[in-house]
């Protein structure tokens, strides 16, 4: 997710599940002059378990839109420029979004989601690059508790900036 | 001098028309080239001029037709995902699999689908969608069957008033609805896009 710096909007691509129905791919894009609508796409096809895609979010100086990314192909893109519509700087998150309590987010102790090589589009010349050891912070490892008991977990604290996470309700 | 008498009967024609003729009574008088028989002169003459300008009603009649045809089934629109449709609900269905062969069984076909059971829940059963049968472009499309900007026979099932919602900072407001629609493709009887927005 690629979010304005105030969090009135985004655009945001990976995947959703939803608890004993399917995984699917899906982008959405949101500003605030939209009020009320979040436009949102989803895939048709289920994926499946252990599959490794890349997900991003590019913004194309060409056009001025922003790109859900996957595996290097466009899925959708926006209808507005996001520098005309967000405050900057930019927030980057990373799947998972574990500031949002009610996301599911994926995985499990035994089986914890793996993100690597993760990248930032720089501001400067709109190039992509390693995101550096400390712009990525946590937000609630382990402290906050969803309404259900569960909370989210970083295994790989020493990666820096790999991370795993998890949702249980150990640790 | 000589133009005279056919502004004449050109003036007589329209004052008929206007006067008489009815939309399916003019179509229908429209429809013959015969002037009928047995007519006294009087009615003759009148059934002259009128001839002409029928032919010029009957392609106003035809543009009319076209025009509310046009607005009945106006093109629709969804700017943020890129997908504009236009319904063609006498299109040929020849060819198409099972799932797409009529509307019933494309909805029965989304309403088996894992993305519409997630998202709308009970609405899936207790909503009365509208099912279009429609020519799509979609400018970025998610399947290699469909290619961008290059218009495709479809069902489109849409469900119009479906709480909106966010999966990002903020929440949606409470009331807030959305369109969700669902794109079949005929001639593969695939789901091509699903997706959440407002027309």
């Amino acid at each position: 997710m690629i979010a304005s710096g105030d969090y009135s909007g985004w655009t945001q691509v990976g995947y959703i599940r939803w608890y004993d129905h399917v995984t699917v791919q899906f982008a959405q894009h949101h500003y605030a002059a939209q009020g009320d609508e979040y436009p949102t796409k989803y895939g048709t096809m289920q994926l499946v378990d252990g599959t490794v895609y890349g997900y991003g979010e590019r913004w194309d100086p060409s056009t001025g839109y922003e790109l859900d990314r996957i595996n290097g192909s466009d899925f959708w893109k926006t209808a507005f420029d996001p520098f005309a519509k967000w405050s900057t700087p930019f927030v980057a998150q990373f799947d998972g979004e574990a500031r949002y309590l009610q996301s599911d987010v994926p995985g499990n102790s035994a089986s914890p989601t793996h993100y690597t090589d993760i990248q930032g589009q720089r501001f400067s010349d709109n190039t992509f690059v390693s995101m550096p050891c400390g712009y990525l912070v946590k937000g609630n490892d382990g402290s906050s508790k969803r309404t259900d008991g569960e909370s989210w977990h970083d295994v790989l604290a020493g990666s820096c900036p790999d991370f795993e996470i998890y949702t249980d309700t150990a640790g | 001098m000589g133009a005279r008498p056919r502004r004449y009967y050109a003036l007589i024609a329209v004052v008929a028309l206007l006067v008489c003729a009815s939309a399916a009574a003019a179509e229908a008088h429209a429809s013959s080239q015969q002037l009928p028989e047995g007519l006294g002169r009087s009615t003759r003459v009148a059934a002259r001029a009128h001839a002409a300008p029928t032919r010029v009603l009957k392609q106003i009649l035809t543009l009319r037709r076209q025009l509310r045809a046009q607005s009945a089934v106006a093109p629709v629109s969804y700017p943020d995902m890129g997908i504009s449709y236009q319904e063609t609900p006498g299109a040929s269905l020849a060819g198409a699999p099972p799932q797409a062969a009529s509307a019933q069984a494309a909805l029965a076909n989304f309403r088996e689908q894992g993305v519409p059971a997630s998202v709308l829940g009970s609405l899936v059963a207790s909503q009365s969608p509208t099912v279009e049968l429609a020519e799509v472009t979609d400018q970025t499309p998610q399947t290699s069957n469909v290619t961008a900007g290059v218009p495709y026979l479809a069902w489109v099932v849409t469900y119009a008033d479906v709480p909106a919602v966010s999966y990002g900072p903020s929440a949606a407001p409470a009331g807030a609805t959305e369109h969700f629609v669902g794109i079949m493709a005929v001639s593969t009887g695939t789901w091509t896009e699903f997706f959440s927005a407002n027309p």
